[in-house]
């Protein structure tokens, strides 16, 4: 068991009148007023209904940066403030209201989600341009931004929910934002239906806390965890769990994200990368006081995380779509997540929750560029040598490869080592600690992988385009065409990339200064860690290992693919296949849920209309013969109706002499 | 203005309009569908009166009439509304002049077809409103006759066999509903059929279960509760398509309005007794059948988690259901008066086709799917949890049903509305003004109550208590011993093991 001391949280106290918290409100209101301006007139606006949500976006981020910053000029035990709005719903006990909860956690998710929020919305004014729906893209963002701020400033795990479903319908209605290909707006299909899975477990734990605390307000269940009964601390843990591994794409309920890549680009950035798919990891982190009860629920969380993120890399490596690669890097990293707030190291998980939202949206945005550029083209084969062509894409991107591989220095060195030095420091999490390493080199080799096959080496489209190597490879694509010249987009597109590029470079400056981090340092009144005796490798000598591997997989991954693609060597064509077709789980979902599914519900249409349907018309038809029988009585001669008449009073007599009732009925009748 | 006789007029009005209509010539079509929608129209504006004169928070019946009808028995015309009613109401008044906007271009038997749709509004308010069990009874039964002709007359190809089917079921229930009215009246001494008189009537629990059974099914029958519920898709897919919508948003909802004023407060013993089966019910409902059954076993498990929460959101539950599937309803209807095809599989890149109607659509079947944010939720939401607190597995088998609706809903409208324009969708034109004039009022209520739907809770609050108080304490004296807490307590923790 791990020693576990629950350092106490700062508690809530409500938002003084007239202050930037009272107003926080405003947040995702003010979003989702434009966004309905948007999809109702939007076409009216022409170009302008793109700038119109680009200037909501940015006043979110102006109204996120002034709430912050009266934040932090509290004292840090004030600093988790609630305002009520209004009630929401008060059915018999049950009272949940509009509120929003504004604290150093939902801080750190407000910058991220407005200022990632912003620039991907720029960028999308370049991406979009031409496309006949292009209002309503911008609508559905703006809603998107008002969904996601309800979810990270919700004050109960209600109207948190509210959000994370509005998100979920937001991300449905963008990867299905083509929906004339069927596959596409199947692809939307799968994400929601995936992701409701996942809320059934959501919507339990809510039952199970309200039947133990009495409330949703996270004023009230947060503190109340030690009241609580172990038992049911577990099932929330588990319950929350389930509903996690769904929005953030965990092991088993990851299989919706790849498919999600039919979305435009600048959606995979914004909702499949930076944002969306951390809510997981935020609800674990919102419920810390409740996960710091029961450590071998959060080792459950962290393992999920583990094996996540090594599945997720191994199957990055031998993808050949350039945004799926990024789509199983996503999936993958996420695991590195769970596994920092699952060993209780929230510090670590959201540091490298925000440094991702920057190297992960800037690489997306840069594949949205080379798509551009390559004529919606996606496949890495085809590609090479386009650091030429589109020099500020190819430095932006080599940038986010380094910071995604853990490259000394970058933001995401810094976040990653955290993480696993969090492991190392966690009793029981060797293991943890050694899948994390394999990762780490893995997503060093894919991510060279990813960027030497696009920018570097010859071409091989235009007049450089060969035959892609006979390997299992299925080429969906058509090869693009032969009078490619690729070019750098407009600055809308181009200002996003530098200034998350900076990000990607400098993010590691959170983690200056206090013990862990000034990031953990601010976290603190919003979490409740785990403190742990263990020590199982000095952090000197894991800052080492750790930088060995991301250089050996980078140099290995650019090495092998300095020429280009490679051609599968026969022994480990299998292999590679099995990983290209993402180890088959889809196969095995149709095979497994799918179709019994189908089988279920075609005998459920079979005994409706068979057995409950067969008896209603059975008994008519019975009713019917019984009649038709009777019909035949009826023959109208008085002397068959005498006949019979006559033949049932003997019938009557005979059975009346015959039992001993004869005496009983006259009786009856005697005596009234 | 609490001596105009509101409630009267809200049963009169609609009854007057189709005696009006029966005097006008069968050919005045452009008079007959505007005195129609005038007499629904103006139906609708008292009920506004009657929910602005309604005393928030009171929990007992208002406005209340009584006139003597057949004083010899002790039968009343005795009328009065309470917050489960006044909804209930207000969503049938709102929905009838829509109703009759949506049948406007009716050509066949105008005029019939009118007074069928009145003579409905009239019945359906008589029942909601009704105090006195034989006044109930007839207005239950009167109801019958015009959704009959409706579906008969109106129907589509196998309408005779779904219209006698539904007769048959409705009829079948409302006799043994009959029954138990009767046995109730001599167990309370032959004196009177009021509401009031006949529910202090003290029952053994043999009685109760018996009497409760005779009720069951006539109610059952209307939710549908399975397995009585096969009569409603054949009577759905042969209804003209304003019959559905009255089927669906109103008429259902008069089972789960008939368990929460009659078979709860009539007969708790027997209420507590059978509530886990009727729980069972519900939740098969909710997870095997059809759509409507499915949203309407969530009205059950919310009456029948007889806590607060769940019976106050089944109320509201009943309302949302009556605006989505009002709604779709109309929705499909629209779409078949272009095509004259219902089949799922002739339509294909609708959304494209038709901007208007397919956001309407999706929105409508984001309400219907119980999205936050949409009206859905705010009644499923607490029903889930008020039934988790008295049988968690009930509610954790229901919140199954919660991925299903996504399922089918999902499928369903990205057949119909994505993919390529072809088949049907070829030169389809969208809604025109008076049809988007009918759905925008529900798709903006759609909206509101799911960001604000404290309107109906307080009116329904006080409401519910006093049905689930008086349950309460009858509970209480029975199961005195055990303590309440502690049970509910080890319910939950059956869960988390």
């Amino acid at each position: 068991m791990m020693a576990v001391s629950a350092l106490a949280q700062a508690s809530i106290v409500t938002a003084p009148a007239g202050s930037p918290a009272a107003w926080a409100w405003l947040l995702p209101v003010v979003p989702a007023l434009s966004a309905g301006v948007l999809l109702l007139g939007g076409r009216r606006l022409g170009r302008g209904a793109g700038w119109l949500a680009v200037a909501i976006s940015a006043i979110t981020l102006g109204m996120a940066g002034w709430l912050v910053t009266w934040l932090a000029a509290r004292p840090p035990g004030q600093r988790r403030v609630t305002h009520t709005v209004a009630d929401w719903i008060s059915a018999g006990e049950l009272e949940v209201g509009w509120a929003v909860l504004v604290d150093p956690l939902s801080a750190a998710m407000l910058l991220l989600v407005t200022g990632v929020g912003t620039l991907i919305h720029l960028y999308s004014i370049g991406y979009m341009a031409g496309d006949e729906r292009f209002s309503r893209f911008f609508g559905y963002l703006n809603l998107f931004l008002a969904a996601m701020l309800v979810l990270v400033l919700g004050e109960s795990l209600l109207v948190l929910f509210v959000g994370w479903e509005l998100v979920g319908l937001c991300s449905y209605l963008l990867i299905g934002f083509w929906f004339d290909e069927r596959p596409n707006a199947s692809a939307a299909k799968k994400a929601f239906v995936v992701n409701r899975v996942g809320d059934v477990g959501f919507l339990v734990a809510m039952f199970v806390v309200f039947g133990a605390v009495g409330s949703l307000s996270l004023t009230q269940v947060l503190p109340a965890a030690d009241t609580v009964a172990g038992g049911l601390v577990v099932a929330v843990g588990v319950l929350l769990l389930l509903g996690a591994t769904g929005k953030s794409a965990q092991i088993p309920l990851y299989v919706w994200l790849p498919d999600a890549m039919a979305g435009p680009t600048p959606v995979s950035a914004l909702i499949h990368a930076a944002t969306m798919v951390t809510a997981g990891v935020y609800l674990v982190a919102r419920m810390s006081p409740w996960y710091a009860q029961v450590p071998g629920v959060g080792m459950l969380v962290a393992a999920i995380g583990a094996a996540t993120a090594l599945v997720a890399a191994l199957i990055a490596c031998a993808q050949l779509d350039l945004k799926r690669i990024l789509a199983y890097s996503t999936i993958s990293q996420l695991g590195y997540m769970f596994m920092a707030v699952g060993v209780g190291a929230y510090g670590a998980g959201v540091f490298h929750l925000l440094t991702h939202g920057f190297f992960k949206a800037l690489l997306f945005l840069a594949a949205g560029a080379v798509m551009h550029a390559m004529g919606e083209h996606t496949d890495i084969r085809v590609m090479g040598g386009l650091a030429r062509a589109m020099p500020v894409t190819a430095v932006t991107a080599g940038l986010a490869t380094l910071a995604i591989a853990g490259f000394p220095l970058t933001a995401g060195f810094f976040s990653k080592e955290r993480i696993l030095a969090a492991t190392a420091d966690t009793d029981g999490g060797a293991a943890l600690l050694v899948v994390g390493l394999i990762a780490a080199a893995l997503t060093a080799f894919y991510m060279a992988r990813w960027f030497w096959l696009i920018f570097m080496g010859r071409p091989r489209w235009g007049r450089g385009a060969a035959p892609i190597p006979a390997d299992a490879g299925r080429s969906t694509a058509p090869p693009p065409p032969r009078d490619l010249h690729p070019h750098e987009a407009g600055w809308t597109m181009a200002v996003p990339l530098v200034l998350l590029a900076v990000g990607s470079a400098a993010g590691g400056l959170l983690t200056v200064g206090a013990e862990h981090g000034l990031l953990a340092q601010w976290l603190a009144p919003s979490v409740v860690a785990f403190e742990s005796s263990a020590h199982l490798i000095g952090h000197g000598l894991l800052q080492a290992i750790a930088i060995t591997l991301a250089l050996a997989g980078l140099a290995a991954g650019a090495w092998r693919y300095r020429a280009g693609p490679v051609a599968t060597s026969p022994a480990s064509a299998p292999v590679v296949g099995f990983a290209r077709d993402a180890f088959r789980v889809d196969a095995l979902l149709r095979a497994a849920v799918v179709t019994p599914g189908r089988w279920l519900a075609e005998g459920a249409v079979w005994v409706d209309t068979h057995v409950i349907d067969g008896a209603v018309n059975g008994a008519a038809r019975l009713t019917r013969g019984l009649a038709q029988g009777g019909r035949q009585l009826q023959t109208g001669l008085v002397r068959g109706y005498a006949l019979a008449v006559l033949v049932g009073a003997v019938v009557v007599l005979v059975l009346l002499a015959r039992t001993n009732l004869t005496a009983a009925v006259f009786g009856a009748l005697g005596a009234p | 203005m609490a001596e105009l006789p509101l409630l009267s007029l809200l049963i009169a009005l609609p009854a007057l309009g189709a005696v009006a209509l029966a005097l006008l010539p069968a050919g005045a079509v452009g008079a007959i569908r505007w005195v129609a929608l005038a007499a629904a129209g103006a139906t609708f504006v008292v009920a506004v009166v009657v929910l602005a004169v309604f005393e928030t928070g009171e929990a007992g019946f208002q406005l209340g009439e009584a006139q003597p009808w057949i004083p010899q028995w002790g039968i009343a015309y005795r009328l009065g509304v309470d917050g489960i009613s006044l909804l209930l109401v207000l969503l049938t008044t709102l929905l009838m002049p829509l109703v009759v906007l949506a049948g406007w271009n009716q050509q066949h038997r105008t005029k019939g077809f009118f007074i069928a749709l009145l003579a409905m509004e009239a019945a359906m308010v008589g029942v909601f409103l009704a105090l006195d069990l034989i006044l109930f009874y007839a207005f239950f039964e009167v109801m019958l006759v015009p959704m009959y002709a409706l579906i008969g007359i109106w129907g589509g190809v196998a309408r005779r066999y779904a219209s006698i089917k539904f007769f048959l079921y409705t009829l079948i229930g409302g006799l043994l509903m009959l029954v138990a009215i009767l046995y109730l009246y001599w167990a309370a001494g032959a004196v009177s059929f009021n509401y009031a008189t006949l529910q202090a009537v003290a029952l053994s629990e043999t009685e109760q279960l018996w009497l409760f059974a005779a009720l069951f099914v006539a109610f059952a029958v209307k939710v549908p509760l399975f397995p009585l519920h096969t009569w409603l898709p054949d009577a759905h897919t042969e209804a003209p398509t304003v019959g559905s919508v009255i089927l669906a948003a109103v008429l259902l909802k008069i089972g789960g309005y008939g368990f929460l004023r009659y078979s709860l407060p009539l007969f708790p013993e027997a209420t507590a007794t059978l509530a886990p089966a009727l729980l069972a019910l519900g939740v098969v409902g909710v997870l095997i059948a059809y759509s409507s059954v499915s949203h309407l076993g969530f009205v059950i498990l919310g009456a029948f988690a007889l806590n607060g929460i769940g019976a106050a959101g089944s109320v509201v539950q009943m309302v949302n259901h009556g605006l989505s599937t009002g709604a779709l309803f109309l929705l499909v209807g629209f779409l078949y008066d272009r095509t004259h095809s219902r089949e799922i599989s002739a339509y294909s890149g609708l959304l494209t086709a038709t901007p208007v109607l397919g956001g309407l659509f999706l929105v409508t079947v984001l309400s219907s799917l119980a999205l936050p944010g949409l009206n859905g939720f705010t009644g499923e939401f607490p029903i889930l949890l008020g039934t988790f607190q008295s049988a968690p597995w009930a509610a954790v088998l229901a919140a199954l049903g919660v991925v299903l609706t996504a399922i089918y809903l999902l499928w369903a409208y990205q057949r119909m509305f994505h993919g390529p324009v072809t088949g049907h969708a070829q030169g389809l034109s969208d809604l025109t003004g008076r049809e988007i004039a009918v759905i925008a009022p529900l798709v903006v209520l759609m909206l509101g109550i799911g960001l604000y739907p404290e309107p109906l809770y307080e009116r329904v609050n006080p409401s519910v208590q006093r049905v689930i108080a008086e349950y309460a304490d009858v509970e209480a004296a029975d199961t005195a011993p055990a303590a309440p807490p502690a049970s509910r307590d080890d319910d939950t923790q059956g869960v988390g093991r």
